[in-house]
């Protein structure tokens, strides 16, 4: 049944193309004039008497050492969360960069240390011919929150255990909060990279590989629950990601034409090194037995893939394919159904899952430029996730109580298809218009929710009204199918219910960009974007959205010394849906408004004293706000977050190779989040205590920066 | 060092900042009348034309970077002497246009351009030129850089976003720089913020990827050159994508969450989000707008004040509180996502 809907599809694809072709009727084989070294008028030039004598001596070593001092009042950036947030605190960093040029060959060596913690750094060595390798290091830290609080001490373990004295109660508002335990909340990410490149023979053919390893260590959080009590859990992390790209590349000519093949083996392992966060019921077990919970940890998997790719050139042509075939497999072992030894559970079917996908995916593309005015591009894309594991049946433990029966693992597969064809024509040099279709077809399958097609339509118009003011304005028209159900595993029976990401929807969309340079030193530039989803039928679930946004950029080269740059961006975006309490008429609405601004200002002036001074100052105020409603009787309180941002500086060229910045940042967030919880704020929760994301920080910082005399 | 003292430092400094531009504010005055002013005198079409001429006629100078290094040196407006601290200005690097033809390597030949006087209020002879408010168009510009380029890049350029767009290679890079700001990790998103004003504007929200602090870059997922892949992504699918840092999410688990295994960015905005986590919008209507059946999936969560019997559903992490595996499970009773 599917490749029969595929073929059809397939002759759809054939029948569009050839219109389209079809439609570029006018055919002149010149391509527009261009301006490129091969293309040049060379029989006259006699470079005999060029000798280049502002030219710089290349070899030797060249580059700068910069050493930094900053203090700050309460962390260094924390907006950014890549330093401690707490107190005051002074740190010393190193900077350089450094190159180190030969008659054969160049090196560079980059270091760049953020404070104590956060570290950059690289080594990168070319020949002048085809060789290229590097190897790079980075460190950078994230920390999350302040002051967060625990009531397990040891807040590293994968075992969770309360403290000795702790009296279990029934709801938190017995229990002793007293000797709460802190909890450096954080993650620190490194990488370590290397990648060598190399083109080989006069075909060039090009043979690169590369290896990056991610680690992440440290302290995050999740949420256990037994029956109604939750618990926020700090959890260990320890994760690290490798993964190797090999790639080989032969370009090659065809008759007048040109192009590459390629292949391509990606290669990408996850471990992590446990497979459980087990932790001790703070509360008086609901359920017999239930003094222990444990969560299943991401399990480590395996992913491989082989690509191969081709492009071709050939004038007015351009073909490409790329095919992608991947599988993934992971085999970690499974955790017992339940810590509650007072409940008897079945033998697991199997000890550890053995699952496997396979991925496909298939992209071809062409474009036709039938003449300097008309070109049409056509896309086809065709991708499939295909769950292949093993199905069993496994014995619902909900919360550690017995559920009766047994349920089927959830495997889910689909394939996806994407066809795009783009006209566009150029009526006169300043003037472009354009027509793009987009068909889209998502099949589901072992789910709910079967497969639906989609139509969208564009139209955009472009014009250069004169050298310094161009406009570009794009409209679109999108129409999604209605979904079909597949009613015997639809989630609740519920025929009203429509699954937001495969509901009917209508897509009305524009975009308007103008671009202004007012004088040859002045450049104004606006963007406005509206777009409104209705999901027509739709009696239950997201029923409408509608996002907008507008941006102003304005930069201004006063003169050669002095520039400033103001930019303003503003979003509105609404999300309306209706619920069904009683899982037929809608009975109940909610909207969601969100809104943010951000605002930049900058203005840079050098040239003073004869050019050995240069200031600048940048401020940066950015304010959101999230609103949700269900009425006028329930009313959430409003997220919000205000954060302003001055940074200046002042940088003087005491020698020539000396350099002095005096920077000082000034940064404040003030930040309102109703979801975020102390520790006993609600009954049967206990939250991790973070409930302050506000700061305000001062920061001074001196840099001495020693450019190597060339 | 009291935080007085900082206030201080910061205070005086910024007043320090402040009273240089003002100073030089009044010295502010009209735009310099030499180099790229004198050219805009020509209409884009005459510049055009002219450029097309001089290229076909090939009247390269006589004494090459020289004579243009003469004007454009570093007291200049328009300071070329950048170039020598990057691959393009090195006479080493096989194939670099100071191997060549030096400067009219890419601005074409110097015909007139370099004669020595020229009268009052007549305009110097243009040269190619480049960048985004350049009058040559986009796609002349790239031709020059693609003569040279011929790399899978520049395979992949043609019929990309951004050839699409008129984008020219030099509205994004600066080769008379000794730096190029796009290829600095810490500076790229300026760059590509300067077109990209949303995706800029959602960095600076409640949550968002760590570009502004450099830790992460736009080219870490997009390839602004061009990619057979959707958004320019450099991946196949969005997923892939979002795995190569977040693998863990790969699976496959006994228990798959379908929009997880589908398309990240059904609840999660790449770009950053006034929400939490960068989630689209908040839970539970988040998840409510999939999940309506029967039981506490279809009630209105209508209040998050503590005292509210729905707090427990709205506060925290909404319905990741129980259901905090949502990416997921391995368990074998985590078919809700609670193990």
């Amino acid at each position: 049944m599917l490749n029969e809907e595929y073929k059809a599809f397939h002759s759809r694809v054939l029948r569009v193309a050839k219109l389209s072709s079809l439609l570029c009727v006018v055919y002149s084989p010149i391509l527009m004039a261009n301006y490129g070294i091969d293309n040049a008028t060379l029989d006259s030039v006699d470079t005999s008497k060029w000798r280049c004598k502002f030219c710089p001596d290349e070899e030797g070593i060249s580059g700068s050492v910069e050493g930094s001092f900053g203090y700050s009042e309460n962390g260094i950036s924390p907006r950014f969360k890549n330093s401690e947030a707490e107190g005051e605190q002074g740190q010393i960093s190193l900077h350089g960069e450094v190159l180190n040029t030969t008659a054969s060959d160049q090196t560079s060596y980059v270091f760049d240390g953020i404070g104590n913690d956060n570290v950059r750094t690289g080594v990168e060595y070319k020949d002048y011919d085809n060789l290229r390798a590097n190897v790079s290091f980075s460190r950078s830290n994230h920390f999350f929150g302040e002051g967060a609080l625990s009531i397990y001490p040891n807040s590293k373990a994968d075992e969770l255990e309360l403290p000795a004295t702790w009296l279990n109660q029934n709801s938190t508002a017995a229990m002793d909060f007293s000797t709460l335990y802190p909890v450096q909340n954080y993650q620190q990410r490194e990488t370590l990279e290397t990648q060598v490149k190399n083109s080989f023979g006069e075909q060039a053919w090009e043979l690169s590989v590369h290896f990056r390893q991610q680690t992440r260590s440290g302290v995050g959080w999740t949420s256990g629950s037994i029956l109604n009590n939750v618990i926020a859990l700090p959890d260990a992390r320890n994760d690290e990601i490798r993964e190797l790209t090999v790639n080989a590349l032969i370009p090659f000519d065809y008759h007048s034409g040109s192009g590459n093949l390629g292949l391509e083996y990606f290669r990408s392992e996850y471990d992590n090194d446990r497979n459980s966060v087990s932790w001790e019921n703070p509360f008086i077990p609901a359920i017999a037995g239930s003094d222990r919970g444990s969560l299943a940890s991401s399990p480590d998997n395996q992913f491989q893939s082989w690509r191969f790719f081709a492009q071709y050139n050939v004038e007015k042509h351009r073909f490409e394919l790329s095919y992608v075939q991947g599988r993934g497999e992971q085999d970690d072992q499974f955790l017992p159904y339940t810590n509650n030894t007072l409940l008897t559970t079945q033998a697991l079917p199997k000890n550890s899952y053995d699952g496997e996908i396979e991925t496909q995916n298939t992209r071809f593309r062409w474009d036709y430029r039938v003449n300097p005015q008309w070109q049409l591009k056509t896309r086809y894309s065709f991708n499939e996730r295909d769950n292949v594991s093993e199905i069993l049946e496994y014995q619902p433990v909900s919360t550690d109580s017995l559920v009766q029966g047994t349920i089927d693992n959830l495997r889910y597969s689909h394939k996806k298809s994407d066809l795009d064809i783009t006209l566009d024509w150029r009526w006169r040099s300043q003037t472009r218009f354009g027509y793009h279709y987009e068909y889209q077809r998502l099949k589901r399958q072992k789910e709910s929710t079967g497969e639906y097609d989609s139509n969208a339509l564009s139209f955009y118009w472009k014009e250069r009204w004169t050298s310094e003011f161009k406009t570009r304005a794009k409209i679109q028209v999108e129409e999604r199918d209605e979904q079909k159900h597949d009613t015997e595993n639809s989630l609740g029976d519920n025929s009203l219910y429509r699954d937001f990401t495969v509901a009917d929807r209508f897509r009305n969309a524009a975009e308007l960009d103008l671009d202004w340079q007012y004088t040859s030193n002045v450049q104004l530039s606006t963007k406005a974007i509206f777009r409104n989803d209705d999901f027509e039928n739709t009696q239950v679930g997201v029923k409408e959205s509608e996002e907008k946004s507008l941006g102003f950029n304005l930069n201004w080269q006063v003169n050669r010394d002095l520039s400033t740059s103001a930019s303003l961006q503003r979003a509105w975006m609404t999300w309306m849906m209706a619920g069904s309490a009683q899982q037929s008429v809608p009975t109940w609405n909610s909207a969601q408004d969100d809104e943010y601004d951000v605002l930049t200002l900058g203005v840079r002036r050098s040239g003073i004293n004869n050019d050995t001074v240069s200031v600048g100052m940048n401020y940066t105020y950015v304010t959101s706000q999230g609103e949700t409603d269900l009425g006028s009787e329930n009313k959430y309180e409003k997220l919000s977050s205000d954060g302003h941002s001055v940074l200046s500086y002042l940088s003087y060229q005491w020698r020539p190779e000396w350099q002095l910045r005096v920077e000082t940042l000034y940064e404040r967030y003030q930040s309102k989040n109703p979801a975020l919880l102390a520790v006993n704020t609600l009954p049967r929760m206990i939250g991790n205590s973070i409930q302050d994301e506000n700061y305000s920080n001062w920061l001074f910082g001196l840099r001495l920066k020693y450019q190597i005399p060339e | 060092m009291k935080p007085l003292c900082l206030q201080r430092i910061f205070i005086t400094c910024s007043a320090l900042v402040f009273a240089l531009l003002c100073q030089h504010g009044m010295a502010i005055g009209p735009a310099s009348s030499s180099g790229q002013v004198e050219t805009q005198a020509y209409s884009a079409a005459q510049i055009e034309r002219i450029l097309d001429d001089k290229f076909a006629k090939g009247d390269y100078s006589r004494t090459g970077a020289d004579q243009c290094l003469r004007c454009h040196d570093n007291t200049s407006e328009l300071n070329a002497m950048g170039i020598f601290k990057n691959i393009h200005g090195s006479r080493k690097q096989k194939g670099s246009p100071f191997q060549g033809l030096q400067c009219e390597a890419c601005h074409g030949p110097a015909g007139e351009h370099t004669k020595s006087r020229i009268r009052d209020g007549e305009q110097r002879e243009p040269m190619i030129s480049f960048g985004k408010y350049s009058p040559v168009p986009a796609e002349k510009q790239n031709s020059v850089c693609l003569a040279c380029h011929k790399d899978s890049l520049s395979h992949d350029w043609r019929g990309s976003e951004h050839e699409q767009a008129d984008v020219p290679c030099a509205g994004c890079h600066s080769v008379h720089q000794s730096h190029d700001p796009v290829q600095n990790q810490s500076t790229q998103l300026e760059t590509c913020g300067t077109c990209h004003q949303t995706q800029l504007a959602l960095s600076h929200q409640r949550s968002s990827h760590p570009m502004l602090n450099g830790q992460m870059q736009c080219t870490d997922c997009h390839s602004p050159h061009g990619s057979i892949n959707d958004a320019g992504l450099k991946k196949a699918t969005i997923n892939d994508n979002c795995y190569s840092c977040h693998a863990e999410k790969r699976g496959p688990l006994l228990w798959e969450h379908e929009p997880v295994t589908e398309d990240c960015s059904t609840c999660h905005n790449p770009h950053g989000s006034v929400n939490e986590a960068l989630l689209t919008n908040r839970a539970p209507q988040l998840c409510q707008s999939c999940h309506s059946s029967a039981g506490h999936p279809s009630t209105p969560y209508s209040d998050n004040n503590a005292s509210s019997t729905s707090a427990a559903f709205v506060s925290g992490s909404s319905c990741m509180n129980c259901h905090s595996q949502v990416h997921g499970s391995n368990h074998p009773s985590g078919n809700s996502f609670q193990r």
